[in-house]
């Protein structure tokens, strides 16, 4: 097979992600203040990623079951009651299902910024949209629906100096775009997959935190201070109840141990060279449109297209039953999106690279789609 | 005697999408492919790494498959009412398999 589909998980998974997973299933548990001794998987987890995202300190990673979790976790505590909440048409439903949870119960006031033709969203209408009641700015880093990168810099600024915190998803661009917290104006969150661009195993998210001052949303067991009544406060604690995901975590810290290695520049650039001469062959295939429809050049290993005739979804699966190549077809969990470039109802094929992929996967994908675009029409 | 052992959604983010997955008791032969596309237009690939067919029957569905897999699958038009999948099911050789949703 040719695996084409790692937007939505990375595959196949590094050796050395898989062995880390093994071992830690394997070999005596040591759960930090739960027994076992050894070294403190967690811990190393948390440096590697400080490191990744260029975090003050280890103890500002909350390792958290996904991404999801960490996008609701920061939501939640971010805006509260008569708060209002600036978001973009890019964002995943992890984002747009919490905001808009929080819109129906008339808790939260919510403005999406649309998207321009090529799929960014400009920071100055994102400063158009706030307002004084404005507490939160959420933001994807790369859309996972066009693999179009936003300007987080500029938001950040805009955020910080209207005084609201800013929430950055960064699901499709740990490890793939560089990303420096420290740098960051103002009060910055950012939330991250472990299982997509970091290359480990599903099961383990985490987010990066700006401060303490994030209320708590799930508390319980921690394996340490047991005496205590209420659940510790302190960082990275204060967001972690309950037995932690070790094997996941020690499989995520070797996807970032990877990532590391193999650098974050690089890998970017790499992927960037598939993503380009995928487009440039959809290019010269009739009836293929890609989605957004101009640029290319910083879609973090992403391209989404349809096919005059076809339904992205029966596209998909003519492309796995008889060329076994697996892309995802649909919406892609981000449905504001196609509206925004056109895609609507039925979204589009999105193609998305790897750590594994090499230029003769892509061509593969650009020779089956010239060959099905001759029975489509 | 072939027959229907299964319709499916598919799995994905559409629930509203009009498509199914037929399994059939045996695979989609070369007679059967030609049979459904009785009054619309085949299109078939039997170069393609893995015999590929896609029938258009206008008004009432897309059908598309590999010749040799007992596994069809079907976009209905949206103008198409039951009338429509009763035929196709006949067509299909029939069977009493309920449809049943994916999680998506």
């Amino acid at each position: 097979m040719i695996y084409l589909n790692n937007a939505a998980t990375a595959f196949p998974k590094p050796p050395a992600v898989v062995e880390a997973v093994r071992a830690a299933l394997s070999e005596a548990p040591a759960h930090p203040g739960r027994g076992g001794g050894g070294e403190d998987g967690l811990l190393a987890c948390r440096r590697l990623v400080a490191e990744l995202f260029d975090v003050g300190g280890p103890e500002r990673v909350a390792l958290l079951p996904s991404a999801t979790h960490a996008l609701n976790l920061a939501i939640s505590g971010l805006a509260g009651a008569g708060d209002h909440v600036v978001t973009t048409c890019l964002e995943h439903n992890s984002v747009l299902r919490p905001l808009a949870h929080g819109a129906a119960e008339g808790r939260l006031e919510v403005t999406h910024v649309p998207a321009d033709a090529e799929g960014h969203v400009r920071p100055r209408d994102v400063e158009r949209a706030m307002c004084p009641r404005t507490r939160l700015v959420v933001v994807t880093h790369a859309c996972n629906a066009t693999g179009t990168v936003q300007e987080v810099e500029e938001i950040a600024g805009v955020a910080a100096g209207r005084g609201a915190a800013l929430l950055i998803d960064a699901s499709q661009s740990a490890g793939v775009v560089p990303l420096s917290h420290r740098s960051l104006p103002g009060r910055v969150f950012v939330a991250f997959a472990g299982h997509k661009t970091l290359l480990g195993p599903p099961g383990v998210g985490g987010l990066v935190l700006a401060d303490d001052g994030l209320p708590q949303m799930i508390v319980g067991g921690t394996g340490v201070r047991s005496e205590e009544v209420l659940h510790p406060a302190d960082l990275p604690l204060r967001h972690e109840a309950g037995t932690p995901d070790t094997p996941a975590i020690a499989g995520l810290a070797a996807g970032v141990r990877l990532v590391l290695e193999r650098g974050v520049e690089a890998e970017g650039a790499r992927r960037g060279r598939l993503v380009r001469r995928l487009v440039e062959r959809l290019a010269s295939i009739p009836g293929v449109s890609l989605s957004p429809v101009a640029g290319g050049d910083d879609r973090v290993g992403i391209v989404a297209f349809t096919l005059v005739g076809w339904t992205p979804g029966d596209l998909g699966d003519a492309l796995l039953r008889s060329f076994d190549i697996e892309v995802r077809t649909g919406l892609h969990c981000a449905p504001l999106v196609h509206g925004a470039l056109g895609t609507a109802p039925l979204g589009t094929v999105r193609a998305s690279v790897g750590w594994a992929n090499t230029a003769s996967d892509v061509d593969a994908l650009a020779q089956a789609l010239s060959a099905l675009a001759g029975t489509g029409a | 005697m072939r027959r229907v052992v299964d319709i499916r959604v598919p799995p994905g983010c559409l629930k509203s999408a009009p498509v199914r997955e037929y399994d059939l008791s045996e695979p989609v032969d070369e007679r059967l492919m030609r049979s459904l596309a009785e009054g619309g237009r085949l299109q078939y690939f039997p170069s393609f790494p893995r015999p590929f067919f896609r029938i258009e029957r206008p008004l009432a569905f897309t059908a598309q498959g590999i010749v040799g897999s007992p596994t069809l699958r079907v976009t209905f038009s949206p103008s198409a009412g039951p009338d429509i999948r009763e035929t196709l099911l006949c067509s299909l050789g029939g069977g009493e398999a309920i449809e049943r949703n994916e999680r998506s």
